[in-house]
């Protein structure tokens, strides 16, 4: 267990000192796109941690990422804020409106939740859409970061974000490790069992709705300042489904997941982007495989990948088959 | 005015009140939120689309539509849902959105993403009803889909396989018992979504035209409707899009029609506040 503990350390610190380095032996164009992988890390990680630990669904995040970017981006133009304040008011009129949605919909069973979000999403979106002061399809644009005083090159706001997203990283891990993931988990695992056992199923699940929606709101902000452009028309329906997508396939209920999801639901789009039909159906194939052969996504098989290796080896004997079931039956969402 | 707005609501509302049947059919047998019942619809469209243009009429290219989405409506089941048929809902619902995005994907490379029209099959004419004027096309849809209604309340109600179908719905396990096959059943319940999804494709495609993401608020529409008789009650599937579609026309007809969308979450929300259980309330036990 412990030494499962330092490989991860292990794996995390030189992931984070290849990112590092990374901007200085890439193009910046991938520098660029980078970024936006990071950003996606962060509202993933809200997504995931709602389906994947807590059992909920969301079909609309996109409608927080939406109010994240706009509250950054007018915020910032009408009053000059800068981009931490900018961001962290973002994710809090994100936080505000998650919580009252979830308030509401949170009453009853997951699959009314799962319509009210995507009914959500389509209602925001018409709002940006056709509300003056978002300014709908022409979007606003607004000028580049700056932290301090100082402005941000691309370098700098792809560092910027890194920090944000190592916080929001350790900001999971700690709510997952907690009280709170706890009683996330037995949510998910019976809503019923957990009640029985104590835990307050109401004040549980709208803290996990109103987590994510803060996540969604920051990630908003951060990619406001990213594009430097938003437009109504970018927070559809389809980014809402990309962000379950991304918890999905990456692994649902793990971090590392979320981080792999997120690479994933951005690249490929990305590289698929002068063939966009085949890029949904290669995203909807391979949905519909992982959902069906191996609903522990990206990071499952790369679990088990790990394990099939270690077993070869011969290196850890105490990881035995037993063993290996055990963690994979309690879930350990701690990698 | 106002009467005028209510009717052609209801002419809409009808055709959203096919797509929610289809929905509450498919959740009841299956527990499947199937986010891919509007694009059934939308493929059953190019489908009709494809036949007019080469020369069949409104009723083969009806025909071969209503085939072609049943075919896919079962294709789905078999490949796809049949395999993770005791999953959790999550991963069911997950697994639709897999099959919308390949129908996505694939209607958008057959046929291109840009809209088109789709000729009406009704006379355009309006005529006058009650003081109010009202296209004769409309009356023919609200028509259409009431007797389309209608004959499925008849075969859910009194036709062998209905009855099975009903049985399914109440505890899959005791119809299994009592020798009902359900694995038949289940393949008839998603070939039955299919005709609905057809249908409702078929029918709104004169009035808001072919593309690929055609069906998509029409979707949301269908669970608002679907959601306000409690996801299982199909007269408060039926009650609900009519519902659905005089308000949306009464408030597009006073605020503009940009915020018919919100609307339907509105009403989602509203309906989820005062009566979490639908207007028909109830619904089924929750199971441990």
């Amino acid at each position: 267990m412990l030494d499962k503990q330092k490989n991860n350390n292990w794996f995390w610190i030189a992931l984070t000192a290849l990112l590092i380095s990374l901007p200085f032996i890439i193009e910046s164009f991938y520098t660029y796109l980078l970024t936006t992988v990071g950003i996606y890390v962060v509202i993933v990680l809200g997504v995931n941690m709602l389906t994947g630990n807590t059992g909920q669904i969301t079909m609309g995040q996109a409608g927080f990422y939406g109010l994240g970017a706009y509250t950054a981006a007018l915020t910032a133009l009408h009053f000059g804020v800068p981009l931490i304040p900018g961001i962290i008011l973002g994710g809090l009129v994100g936080a505000g409106i998650g919580f009252l949605v979830g308030v509401l919909a949170l009453r009853i069973v997951g699959a009314f939740l799962a319509i009210a979000t995507l009914g959500f999403g389509f209602a925001v979106q018409s709002i940006l859409m056709n509300v003056p002061l978002f300014m709908g399809r022409t979007g606003i644009s607004i000028s580049k970061p700056t932290i301090f005083g100082i402005q941000l090159q691309e370098i700098g706001y792809y560092y910027f974000v890194l920090a944000v997203v190592i916080l929001f990283i350790l900001l999971t891990v700690s709510i997952l490790r907690s009280g709170v993931g706890r009683a996330f988990m037995a949510i998910k695992s019976s809503e019923t069992a957990a009640q029985a056992m104590g835990v307050n199923l109401r004040l549980y699940k709208t803290m996990a709705f109103t987590l994510s929606a803060f996540y969604a709101g920051v990630a908003g902000g951060l990619m406001a300042y990213h594009t430097q452009y938003i437009s109504a028309e970018t927070f559809n329906f389809w980014l809402s489904t990309y962000f379950l997508v991304a918890a999905i396939v990456g692994g649902l209920g793990s971090v590392k997941g979320s981080v792999l999801g997120a690479g994933y639901i951005v690249l490929v789009p990305y590289f698929l982007a002068d063939y966009q039909d085949f890029s949904f159906i290669f995203l909807g194939l391979v949905l519909i495989l992982v959902v069906v052969l191996a609903p522990e996504g990206m990071a499952g098989l790369l679990k088990k990948l790990r394990v099939r290796a270690t077993l070869l080896l011969g290196q850890n004997k105490k990881m035995t088959d037993s063993n290996v079931a055990l963690q994979s039956k309690i879930g350990m969402s701690n990698d | 005015m106002l009467f005028q707005l209510i009717l052609s609501g209801l002419a809409t509302g009808s055709l959203y009140a096919l797509t929610a049947l289809g929905i509450v059919l498919i959740f009841n047998n299956t527990r499947t939120i199937n986010i891919a019942q509007g694009d059934f619809g939308m493929f059953g469209a190019f489908i009709a689309l494809m036949a007019l243009s080469s020369g069949l009429g409104f009723g083969g290219a009806l025909v071969l539509s209503i085939v072609a989405v049943i075919l896919i409506a079962v294709l789905m089941h078999l490949l796809v849902m049949r395999w993770i048929e005791d999953a959790d809902w999550l991963i069911l619902l997950t697994a639709t959105l897999g099959v919308y995005y390949v129908l996505h994907g694939v209607s958008g490379w057959l046929w291109g993403r840009d809209t088109k029209s789709f000729p009406d099959p009704f006379p355009k004419e309006p005529i006058e009803f009650l003081g109010a004027m009202i296209s004769k096309g409309h009356i023919f849809v609200m028509i259409i889909a009431f007797v389309i209604g209608g004959l499925l309340f008849a075969f859910l109600k009194y036709s062998k396989w209905g009855t099975a179908m009903r049985a399914l719905k109440e505890d899959k396990y005791c119809a299994s018992l009592m020798g009902i096959p359900i694995k038949t059943i289940i393949i008839l319940t998603w070939a039955v979504g299919g005709i609905m999804a057809a249908l409702s494709g078929f029918l709104l495609a004169p009035i808001i035209w072919v593309s690929p993401g055609m069906m998509d608020t029409v979707l949301v529409k269908g669970y608002a409707a679907a959601i306000f008789g409690g996801l299982y009650s199909m007269p408060g599937a039926v009650l609900g899009a009519l519902f659905i579609g005089v308000a949306e026309n009464i408030a597009g007809g006073y605020l503009g029609a940009e915020y018919k969308v919100s609307l339907a979450f509105v009403m989602i929300i509203i309906m989820l506040a005062i009566k979490p259980t639908g207007l028909f309330g109830g619904g089924k036990r929750r199971e441990v």
